[in-house]
């Protein structure tokens, strides 16, 4: 089973019908697929989204540069599991699926145990961090350095991802995204040169604040930019009643900085399974 | 038995799940918390919620819940 295996959906009602069809009846549902109908019929618009649907299980591909995401909607473990028997070499692009499996790890574990046994390993697992409204914003000043990218800035910005993340796990956006949250005021940027030496990209939903990227340049990790940016964007995102992140589970330093401002730990993790496909 | 409020407090403790109307679109609840919900409702309440029914119309406000978990416990 590949992406290709079945007629391509052009609409997200579709894909959404499979899904209530899976949910009939399902004893032990089981999902990882969260996009709403917008994002879904974007991605069917953009022609990187496919589906298979087989007994109990709908798999939903989505093609990212040079692998697909996968996610699953299943009435059981075992529907998963006789969906994930048939998977293969991604047909539509890449030789590599992640899949997201998000809840608490008492609830991911026994999933990711199915994608265990069809030759994908946990290849990271993130948890998510809160910070409540209310909260003290340290030592903010106005600061004329701290600037909002334009959309001109994003081919700079989208480079300086391509260059910091992991494909793999990051979910990086594409331009398109970029441009949009530009648009939005939503990426925060302090310039070094032509370059960004810092970047904070955020996202409004409803009374949540969702701190999706805060990365700085290596070389100028001990210039206090990481920090101007966060007081800034602490400060822009007073109106929020909470601002949530995900930072990979054993990465001390980034959690150690969350902390510092205010964040604290929740009970939900993001297992990142993977499968690489070798041309043998 | 833990009420709904009190498993919703413990999933999301800087809310005021009373005053919303939309928890959705207020963006306190999203469909990760949903998933916790549905876990701890099912334990609390000893029901088994299908998931025909795990969809964003029956967690958007209080009483969407309570009508919910009403209808599943009445299921033999």
């Amino acid at each position: 089973m590949t992406g290709d295996a079945t007629p391509p959906l052009r609409q997200s009602a579709g894909v959404f019908a499979a899904i209530s069809r899976i949910r009939q009846n399902a004893t032990h549902f089981t999902t990882s697929f969260f996009a709403t109908p917008e994002q879904t019929q974007g991605w069917l618009d953009e022609g990187v989204l496919s589906c298979a649907e087989s007994s109990g299980c709908l798999l939903v591909f989505r093609r990212d540069r040079d692998f697909q995401h996968l996610c699953h909607v299943a009435d059981s473990l075992e529907s998963l599991s006789e969906a994930l028997a048939t998977l293969a070499l991604p047909a539509g692009g890449g030789a590599a699926y992640t899949a997201d499996l998000v809840g608490r790890l008492e609830q991911t574990a026994p999933v990711a145990g199915v994608y265990q046994e069809h030759g994908f390993r946990t290849l990271t697992t993130l948890f998510r961090m809160f910070r409540l409204a209310g909260s003290a914003v340290m030592d903010y000043q106005p600061d004329p350095e701290v600037v909002f990218a334009e959309p001109a800035d994003v081919p700079m910005i989208a480079a300086f991802f391509d260059r910091l993340l992991n494909r793999f796990v990051d979910q990086i956006p594409d331009r398109a995204q970029f441009l949009t949250s530009a648009e939005q005021r939503a990426i925060l940027l302090i310039r070094r040169g032509a370059e960004p030496g810092g970047v904070l990209l955020f996202e409004n939903v409803g009374l949540t604040t969702l701190l999706r990227y805060w990365y700085v340049d290596e070389r100028f990790w001990h210039d206090g930019i990481g920090g101007r940016l966060i007081r800034t964007f602490l400060h822009l995102s007073g109106g929020s009643k909470r601002i949530l992140l995900w930072v990979i589970a054993d990465n001390a330093d980034a959690i150690a900085k969350y902390r510092h401002y205010g964040f604290a730990k929740e009970n939900l993790v993001d297992q990142i399974m993977f499968k690489r496909w070798r041309n043998e | 038995m833990k009420t709904i409020v009190e498993i919703l407090k413990e999933i999301r403790p800087e809310f005021d799940f009373d005053t919303s109307r939309d928890l959705i679109g207020d963006g306190m609840l999203d469909s990760f918390d949903m998933i916790t919900l549905v876990a701890d409702l099912e334990k609390t309440y000893g029901i088994l919620i299908p998931g025909v029914d795990i969809v964003p119309e029956n967690f958007r406000n209080l009483g969407a819940i309570q009508q919910l978990v009403e209808r599943c416990a009445a299921k033999p």
